[in-house]
């Protein structure tokens, strides 16, 4: 590393390496998933599992806990935005199914 | 990035970062930041839309669905996720290179995250000349011959094909990145390392999404 380097701090890999490697074991469990649950397990599971490997990308790689204020706000109301979606066109469903 | 670096990248005589009409870098970095995630959450929604569209249509036929997603490679799109998974990992350790001035060690890192998504490509093109091999596409000759299998083989092809063009995209501007740097060309403190590193994580993100819903959610 250069003068410059050292002036300007360590490079920090630890961190998003146990990201990386949370994120693949949440993949091996989805696979396995894939090969061997079954039914509701396979479905939730692999969903629920999906779910751990974006909050370790977000939170882990991505260091969204480091953004400022406004930027939690903007990624907040996208998740708003889509969960609105989403209850809405179900709630929609659920009433045709009736 | 901190305030050492912007102070290190001065010394070590790279360009200059900051941009009009910006008085200094941290508020141009914060700027273009918001910027880039009011454009990810444009993309969230655009993909949310299709995932709820997706997730309505097997609301209403999940066993077609099961019968449809069972003709999906698992082992194609597994290996696809450890690809772009790991690329993530090297964009995020190419900024973390980058915040700690080791321009040489953020190029390499920026080229092999830019390898990684073009292996990812690659893969993507066999799988797709597989799924070709098997009629599984939607049209006269589809394999399946049911309307729900049709549906889930449309949105199958729409889903990973926008996916897969999001994925060129990002793969081009960290080629550029990494051309840049490799030159001297791009300064470490450069605004342009973090959003192009955000827009990577967000393709990722859609994969991480797109792998368990296509691929095994519905295997029975």
């Amino acid at each position: 590393m250069s003068e410059a380097g050292r002036k300007a701090g360590a490079f920090h890999w630890r961190g998003p390496t146990i990201a990386w490697a949370i994120m693949i074991s949440a993949l091996v469990l989805i696979v396995l998933l894939g090969l061997y649950g079954g039914g509701a397990l396979r479905f939730y599971g692999a969903l629920a599992l999906a779910a751990v490997m974006l909050l370790t990308l977000a939170f882990g790689l991505v260091g969204l806990g480091r953004e400022s204020a406004l930027t939690r706000l903007v990624g907040g109301a996208a998740f708003l935005f889509i969960a609105l979606m989403f209850f809405l066109s179900f709630a929609d469903l659920l009433t045709r199914l009736r | 990035m901190t305030g050492a670096a912007l102070e290190s990248a001065k010394g070590a005589g790279l360009p200059d970062a900051l941009r009009e009409p910006w008085s200094e870098l941290p508020r141009q970095q914060e700027a273009a930041t918001l910027g880039m995630w009011l454009f990810l959450m444009s993309e969230m929604l655009f993909f949310g839309a299709v995932f709820m569209a997706f997730s309505f249509t097997r609301a209403l036929d999940g066993e077609a669905f099961a019968r449809a997603a069972r003709e999906t490679a698992l082992w194609y799109g597994a290996s696809n996720t450890l690809i772009l998974v790991t690329s993530s990992l090297t964009i995020t350790l190419a900024i973390r290179a980058a915040g700690a001035a080791d321009n040489t060690l953020a190029t390499r890192l920026l080229a092999v995250t830019a390898l990684l998504g073009l292996a990812f490509l690659v893969v993507k093109g066999f799988e797709y000349r597989d799924d070709l091999d098997h009629h599984l596409y939607p049209g006269a000759d589809f394999a399946l011959g049911q309307n729900a299998a049709l549906i889930f083989w449309s949105f199958y092809w729409i889903m990973t094909g926008v996916h897969a063009i999001h994925l060129a995209i990002g793969i081009g501007l960290v080629t550029r990145l990494a051309w840049l740097m490799g030159r001297g060309r791009l300064s470490f403190a450069s605004p342009q390392l973090e959003v192009t590193s955000l827009y990577w994580h967000l393709v990722d993100a859609f994969w991480v999404v797109l792998f368990p819903v296509l691929y095994v959610a519905g295997r029975g």
